[in-house]
C-alpha cells in the first residue's frame, strides 16, 4: 500500500472531517492521526479542503470524537504523573454519557479505529452491566427479552444461584 | 429479535417526526467503511422517541462480546438470563479468548463439595499479589435433588475448557467456571467410588473405584455420553487420576482382585502407575516409584505427570518425565522419575498413626497445587498435628513449594481442579 509520509512531528496543518449529516470538523493533524482510518486517509493524500466525509459518523458523537482526540494528542508523549492524572480525569469525565450517547461512540470509534475511545467506551458499558439483576440490565440496555416462558425458567434453574448470593462473598476482581 | 424490533421503530420516528437532532448512526446496525447512502439522502433524521429503549442491543457481535469480556466475573452469572444474544456470546469461545486476551482469566484452584443439595465450590485465585479466597454456594440441578450425600462423597473434579465436571457414583453435574450455571449430565455406566479421573484432550476418562469391572470408560460431552474404550490392567481402588501428554494415568490405590495375592497386590498397585495412550488405546506401564512410596496424589501439568507418594512418615514429590522414544515395545522402561522438593508438611501432621488426604491439579502450565488434609487414624492418640484443606502450591520453574491460604472448613473432601476465571 501507500508508503507512509512520515510527517507526522510536523502537525500544524488542520485537518477537516465531515459528518454524515453534513457538520464540519476541524482537528489538528496530530489528532486525527489517533483515528486509524483518518491517519491513513491522511497519508493517502485524501485529506483535502473539502474535508474527509464519515459517512456512518453523526455530527453529535463526532464533536465528542475531534474533542476526544484534541485532547489526547496535545498529551501525546512523554507525560508528567500530573498530566496523565489530568487526561484520566478528563477521560472519567468524557465517558460521562448516556447509553444512547455511549452507544454512538462505541460504533464511531470502532469504525474510526479510535483505540483508546474504544477501550474506554467498552469499559464503560462493561460498568454499566456489571453487577445488576438481569431485568435491571434490561432496563439500562432496553434490552428485549426474548426466552420463552419455558426457556427462561430454564435458564433461571441453571442459573439459580446467581439470583440467590445478593452481594459477593468475599472481595472479587 | 431486538435488532429488527429497534430498527423498525426508528426508522418509524424518522418518518413521523422532523428534526430535532441529527444522527444517522442509529440507521446502521453494523458499521462498514462504505459510505451508506441513507445518511446523506436525509441529512436530517432524527432520533428515536425519549422513551425508546437504548440501541445497545444493536451493537455488532463483537463490540458487544468486547463490552461483556470486560465485565468482572462475580456480576457473570445472571447475563446469559439477560436475552438471547447475551446467553450465546457468553457460551462462545470467543468470549473466553477476550477474556484471556484481556488477562481477565486466571488460573485458579477450584474446590468443589456436595452437601445437603448444595455444591460448595471455594476457589482460590491467584491474580492479586496474595491469593484470595472466594466461597460460593450453587444448588444442585433439581434432577440430582434425590441424591443422598454419598453420590457426591467421594466425587472427581474433572476440567474440559471453561466446564467443571462433576462425577460422583452414579451422577455427574457439568458447571461453567465463569457463569456457575449448572446441570445434570449423563453418570458413568459402571458405580465408581474412589476412583481415577482426569481430561486427555477433550474428552474425560475414568477407571477404577469398582469391584465389578476394569472397564475405562470415555465421556464425550458433545454427546452427553459415556462408552467403555478398554480395560485396565489392574481394578485399583483409591486411586488418582492424572491426564498429561494424550496419555490417561491410573496411579496408586489398592488391588480389587485379589484371588489369594490381595496383600502382594496391594503393595504393588499402592506404588505403581498404570498409563493409557488414548490415541492408540495400549497401556503401558512406568516404572514403579522409587523408594517404595504409595501414590496419594496425582495431576498433569503440559506433558508431565506429577505425584505425590506417602512413605508413612513423610511425603515425596515426583514426575514422570516420558522419554524421548515414547512408548517402549514393552511398554516398560520408558522415561523415569525425577524426584522433586517434598510437599512442606507441618511437623506431626504426617507420621505414624496419621492417615493423608491429599487432592492435586495442575494450575495452567506452572503450577501444581496440592490440597491436604491429615487426620489421626482412629484408635491412635498422636496429639495433634491434624489438618484440614491445606493448600500447597509448586512453582514448576522455581522448584519451590509455598503454602497459601488454607481452604474454608467442609473443603476437606472436596474435588479439586484447575480452572481458568
Amino acid at each position: 500500500m501507500a508508503a507512509a509520509t512520515d510527517d507526522a512531528g510536523d502537525s500544524n496543518e488542520m485537518i477537516r472531517v465531515v459528518s454524515s449529516d453534513g457538520e464540519h470538523f476541524e482537528m489538528p493533524e496530530a489528532a486525527a492521526n489517533l483515528s486509524l482510518v483518518l491517519r491513513h486517509m491522511i497519508e493517502d493524500d485524501c485529506a483535502d479542503a473539502a474535508g474527509i466525509p464519515l459517512a456512518v459518523v453523526a455530527a453529535k458523537p463526532l464533536a465528542k470524537i475531534v474533542d476526544y482526540c484534541t485532547k489526547h494528542a496535545a498529551k501525546s508523549s512523554g507525560l508528567t504523573i500530573e498530566e496523565a492524572e489530568e487526561l484520566k480525569r478528563f477521560d472519567a469525565e468524557f465517558i460521562e454519557v448516556d447509553t444512547d450517547m455511549l452507544y454512538d461512540l462505541l460504533v464511531a470509534a470502532d469504525f474510526m479505529g479510535v483505540e483508546g475511545l474504544s477501550k474506554l467506551a467498552v469499559q464503560r458499558t462493561a460498568d454499566l452491566i456489571k453487577g445488576k439483576t438481569p431485568e435491571q440490565n434490561r432496563e439500562t440496555f432496553g434490552i428485549v427479552n426474548d426466552f420463552t416462558p419455558e426457556e427462561e425458567e430454564e435458564i433461571c434453574k441453571e442459573n439459580e444461584w446467581a439470583f440467590q448470593i445478593t452481594k459477593p462473598p468475599s472481595r472479587l476482581c | 429479535m431486538p435488532a429488527a424490533d429497534s430498527c423498525h421503530s426508528r426508522s418509524l420516528s424518522w418518518l413521523v417526526k422532523s428534526c430535532i437532532r441529527a444522527d444517522p448512526a442509529r440507521h446502521i446496525a453494523v458499521p462498514v467503511p462504505i459510505p451508506a447512502p441513507s445518511p446523506a439522502l436525509c441529512p436530517t433524521p432524527q432520533p428515536p422517541p425519549p422513551s425508546s429503549p437504548a440501541p445497545i442491543s444493536a451493537l455488532p457481535d463483537d463490540l458487544l462480546l468486547e463490552c461483556l469480556a470486560r465485565v468482572p466475573r462475580a456480576s457473570l452469572p445472571p447475563l446469559p438470563a439477560v436475552c438471547r444474544r447475551f446467553a450465546t456470546l457468553l457460551a462462545s469461545d470467543a468470549f473466553l479468548h477476550l477474556r484471556r486476551a484481556h488477562a481477565q482469566l486466571h488460573p485458579s484452584l477450584l474446590a468443589l463439595s456436595v452437601d445437603s443439595g448444595c455444591i460448595a465450590q471455594a476457589l482460590l485465585q491467584f491474580d492479586a499479589s496474595a491469593p484470595v479466597i472466594e466461597v460460593a454456594a450453587l444448588p444442585l440441578p433439581l434432577t440430582l435433588l434425590h441424591c443422598g450425600s454419598s453420590v457426591f462423597a467421594h466425587a472427581r473434579a474433572v476440567v474440559l475448557g471453561r466446564e467443571v465436571f462433576l462425577i460422583g457414583r452414579g451422577a455427574m453435574v457439568r458447571a461453567d467456571a465463569l457463569t456457575g450455571a449448572a446441570r445434570a449430565c449423563a453418570p458413568t455406566l459402571f458405580p465408581r467410588k474412589k476412583f481415577a479421573a482426569a481430561a486427555v484432550g477433550d474428552r474425560i476418562y475414568v477407571a477404577g473405584g469398582s469391584a465389578r469391572t476394569a472397564a475405562v470408560e470415555e465421556y464425550d460431552p458433545e454427546a452427553d455420553a459415556w462408552r467403555v474404550v478398554g480395560g485396565a490392567p489392574r481394578r485399583r481402588y483409591g486411586c488418582a487420576g492424572a491426564g498429561a501428554g494424550g496419555v490417561f494415568y491410573v496411579a496408586g490405590g489398592v488391588a480389587m482382585s485379589g484371588e489369594g495375592a490381595r496383600a502382594l497386590e496391594a503393595h504393588v498397585c499402592a506404588g505403581s502407575v498404570d498409563a493409557l495412550h488414548v490415541a492408540s488405546g495400549t497401556w503401558a506401564r512406568p516404572r514403579a516409584l522409587p523408594g517404595g512410596g504409595c501414590v496419594v496424589g496425582a495431576c498433569g501439568v503440559g506433558d508431565h505427570l506429577y505425584v505425590i507418594a506417602s512413605h508413612a512418615v513423610e511425603l515425596s514429590f515426583w514426575r514422570w518425565c516420558s522419554g524421548a522414544t515414547g512408548r517402549g515395545g514393552d511398554g516398560r522402561g520408558w522415561g523415569g522419575w525425577v524426584a522433586l522438593e517434598a510437599p512442606p508438611m507441618p511437623r506431626g501432621s504426617v507420621g505414624l498413626g496419621m492417615a493423608v488426604r491429599v487432592a492435586m491439579a495442575g494450575l495452567g502450565s506452572n503450577r501444581v497445587a496440592a490440597v491436604v488434609s491429615a487426620a489421626a487414624v482412629r484408635g491412635h492418640n498422636t496429639g495433634g498435628g491434624a489438618l484440614e484443606g491445606m493448600v500447597l502450591v509448586y512453582d514448576i520453574a522455581g522448584g519451590k513449594w509455598s503454602r497459601t491460604p488454607d481452604l474454608p472448613p467442609g473443603f476437606r473432601r472436596a474435588a479439586c481442579a484447575g480452572v481458568e476465571c
